[in-house]
């Protein structure tokens, strides 16, 4: 689970909002034909929105882990060898970086530093309860919240279970370690009992599901409340519709 | 085949102090059941004896040897830990192939294994089913695959962590059985349990834990006798030590055989 | 006319399987507080199934017989609807969590939200349920993050929170410690005193015995057994049914054969029958000469 808790006015929307918003943000980066110009600015914005959220820190750790390994990768591939390289900016012992190259690396990078820090906007301010919750109130539907959770809540407790796995069978001489058709032959035994339980626990679960009244006819109600607003409501339907008619004003044109 | 722990301690990476400052030797053929609450360390301090965890401070000496410079698929020849759960561990497509896990990990002979394999399948009653797929057994049948597969190994010391959980009272006869074979082979055996009733009647020794300390190691009856002690770690007096408590009898009495023996006088 | 009512039920998982249930006939009455006891395999937990709905809905083999709740056949309903009535919890703590909320707190609302409670009847409720289960303290924290005890407790409260009337536990006390398995059987006493039903499956005799009114015994399949505890639990051939006798009746056959034991008491299943039938002196300083 990668929310944050603390107060913020980004904690605070609607967890459709911020999703609607990193939607538009996609959008913008992706389907408009931003200049690098623009997309600096959209960056900016992307910014100051995770700055004001209280979560400046933690977003730029995670951007950088992202990041680093991508500048390294695609700045020298694409300023050395994109096929539309043909004006030079620069050599270095005769390796030559053209501008083209450059330049496509650095928009790629720009979009994709969009959506990274609007996507991180939304899940370190977003509880994922909250999302469930708010999903199945849209949707009428349980079952669709707990699609939506229950990979989530599952991860934690299978992550315990492979150690547990994993100390059982080296109890009984297996070697996980060494070299790397050990290591393949020794994953039968530890994926095969973490299939199997979680098969096991899923019939266990849908029993205890069924017997908590999942299934019952009648109207539901909810103990956590997602405080939605008029105005966020509204402000959601602009975005998307900005997320539509821009697209397409910057397609026909 | 002596066990020494040497002083030491324990932190998991999370920094939650597992064990702290704990010293115990275990001769061969013990028979010594460890006790304690849940969280109190018991199952991190066998995890130490087959070296599945290696202590921050101190020394644990298998045979002389120390665990810190041996691999764990070398300390299973050694020592053989069984963990609660069955299914935690069931991994081949029959009970045989189940049970020769063990023996073939440690790279015995053909001929050996096949040996162990049938022997430890007619210990726990399993031969009828040595070609089912394990998965299709109910628990009680995975079970005793599991506890099978541990025997297999042939290992001087075995560890079980709660043995008698979720068997019936014709299982735990069994397991009593492969117990007495056990200790005429001279085999060491450490069970972790909550049982108070198993361990008064069948272990000789016990060590408690509380916080990752020893708060106690010695004769089981003494352990049962102590109220506080007891309270401590979260266990209730035996059925027998508590009858011999309100017989009022001048000690407690550990099985019916032996109360009987102590009122007639 | 009693809550549960089964009559000549018969109930096999897979076509041309053993039955896994033959031929079952009984009534549990309002207010009792039953055990069940039986070897592995002797059909425990299909019958705690049987009796809440779960087969034959959930499971899908061969079913025959009939099981009325409060007069209702469970045929006629689903197993939401009978959890109204019958409240379910299973042996394995970890496996009951719905994985559907992060707090232990909204883990116990959860079947009120699925009811349709209102929010505050909701917290009101659960927070009773925390109380009653001792779990307050952990209201806020991670079901998965619980002992298995708590968990265990988390479950009962869950099941309990929406009132119903019948309680069923298959082993609940398997994965407990012996101070926790005497805790959840202290809860469920005070439960059936407040009016509860209780059914319960579980393996250690000394349990039943010291809280059951009534034990029924399962073998194969078919009930073997059914009657007070005393009568049923002290009974020889129930140990070749898969059930452990107490300690307490085997010190009493032994005192029997040496001359130790009131002939007009009956074998004891509990510490405080063995008391007043052993013929001993109960005084430490009688043995000190």
């Amino acid at each position: 689970m990668l929310f944050i808790d603390r107060p913020g006015w980004l904690h605070k929307l609607h967890p459709f909002t911020k999703l609607v918003l990193l939607l538009l943000s996609a959008a913008l980066a992706y389907l408009t034909g931003l200049s690098i110009g623009s997309l600096s600015l959209l960056l900016a914005a992307c910014l100051l929105l995770i700055i004001s959220g209280g979560i400046f820190s933690v977003s730029a750790k995670m951007v950088i882990r992202i990041f680093l390994p991508l500048i390294l990768f695609m700045v020298p591939i694409h300023g050395l060898l994109n096929p539309a390289n043909t004006t030079e900016i620069f050599s270095f012992h005769g390796i030559v970086f053209y501008r083209e190259g450059l330049f496509f690396a650095l928009k790629t990078l720009m979009q994709l530093g969009v959506v990274i820090s609007a996507s991180l906007a939304f899940v370190f301010t977003t509880h994922p309860a909250d999302l469930i919750t708010a999903v199945s109130h849209a949707s009428g539907s349980i079952s669709i919240g707990y699609l939506l959770g229950f990979p989530l809540l599952l991860l934690e407790s299978m992550r315990e279970r492979v150690v547990t796995i994993q100390n059982a069978q080296r109890a009984r001489g297996l070697e996980i370690d060494g070299n790397i058709f050990r290591r393949f032959t020794s994953l039968g035994p530890l994926l095969f009992p973490l299939l199997i339980g979680s098969i096991v626990g899923i019939e266990q679960r849908s029993i205890a599901l069924e017997v908590r009244g999942f299934k019952i006819h009648g109207p539901k109600t909810s103990l956590r409340l997602v405080p939605d607003s008029l105005l966020q409501k509204l402000s959601r339907r602009l975005m998307l519709t900005l997320a539509v008619i821009l697209p397409m004003l910057h397609f026909f044109r | 085949m002596t066990i020494r722990i040497k002083n030491i301690s324990f932190s998991y990476p999370d920094g939650s102090r597992a064990l702290h400052n704990l010293s115990l030797t275990i001769e061969t053929g013990e028979c010594v059941a460890i006790t304690g609450h849940n969280g109190s360390g018991k199952t991190t301090l066998v995890k130490h004896l087959n070296g599945l965890l290696k202590p921050d401070n101190g020394d644990v000496l298998v045979n002389d040897s120390n665990t810190k410079a041996c691999k764990t698929g070398q300390l299973a020849r050694q020592v053989a830990l069984l963990f609660q759960n069955p299914d935690d561990q069931i991994c081949k497509q029959t009970v045989r192939d189940e049970i020769a896990f063990g023996p073939k990990n440690l790279g015995f002979e053909k001929d050996k294994i096949n040996l162990l394999v049938e022997v430890s399948l007619a210990l726990f009653d399993l031969v009828q089913y040595k070609n089912h797929n394990p998965h299709d057994l109910g628990y009680s049948e995975r079970k005793r695959t599991a506890m099978a597969s541990i025997v297999a190994m042939d290992s001087p010391v075995l560890i079980f962590d709660e043995p008698t959980a979720g068997l019936d009272h014709l299982e735990i006869e069994l397991l009593l059985k492969v117990f007495e074979k056990l200790q005429r082979e001279n085999k060491t055996i450490i069970v972790i349990s909550h049982d108070v009733d198993f361990i008064a009647e069948n272990m000789d020794r016990t060590i408690t834990l509380a916080n990752g300390e020893k708060i106690f190691d010695g004769p089981v009856r003494n352990l049962f006798q102590d109220d506080s002690l007891l309270a401590r770690c979260g266990l209730l007096a035996p059925q027998m030590v508590q009858l011999s408590k309100s017989c009022k009898l001048p000690s407690a009495a550990l099985s019916p055989q032996e109360f009987i023996s102590l009122v007639q006088d | 006319m009693p809550v549960i009512d089964i009559t000549q039920l018969s109930y096999c998982y897979r076509e041309n399987n053993p039955p896994v249930l033959q031929d079952v006939s009984l009534q549990i009455y309002s207010g009792q507080f039953v055990g069940i006891a039986g070897a592995n395999n002797s059909g425990k937990s299909t019958l705690c199934y049987a009796m809440s709905g779960v087969v034959p809905h959930l499971f899908h083999g061969k079913f025959s017989g009939n099981v009325k709740i409060n007069g209702i056949s469970t045929l006629e309903h689903t197993v939401s609807d009978i959890s109204n009535q019958v409240g379910l919890v299973l042996q394995k703590p970890d496996n009951q969590i719905s994985g559907m909320r992060f707090t232990v707190f909204e883990e116990v609302a959860l079947g009120l939200e699925n009811r349709g409670f209102e929010r505050e009847t909701i917290r009101k409720r659960v927070s009773e349920m925390l109380n009653l289960m001792e779990l307050s303290s952990h209201a806020e924290r991670s079901p998965f993050h619980l002992s298995g005890g708590q968990q265990q407790r988390l479950a009962l409260a869950s099941v309990l929170a929406v009132d119903p009337p019948v309680l069923i536990l298959d082993e609940p006390t398997t994965f407990l410690d012996p101070s926790g398995a005497f805790h959840l059987f202290s809860i469920l006493q005070k439960l059936q005193k407040e009016g509860k039903t209780i059914i319960i499956t579980e393996q250690r005799t000394d349990l039943l015995a010291a809280f059951t009114e009534r034990v029924i015994v399962l073998q194969e399949g078919r009930v073997r057994k059914d009657g007070s505890p005393q009568n049923v639990l002290t009974t020889p051939d129930i140990e070749t049914a898969g059930i452990g006798r107490t300690r307490y009746t085997k010190t009493a056959e032994l005192a029997k054969k040496n001359s130790l034991w009131q002939t007009d008491h009956a074998l004891p299943a509990t510490l405080n029958e063995t008391i007043a039938g052993l013929r001993i002196r109960k005084n430490t300083d009688d043995y000190k000469n």
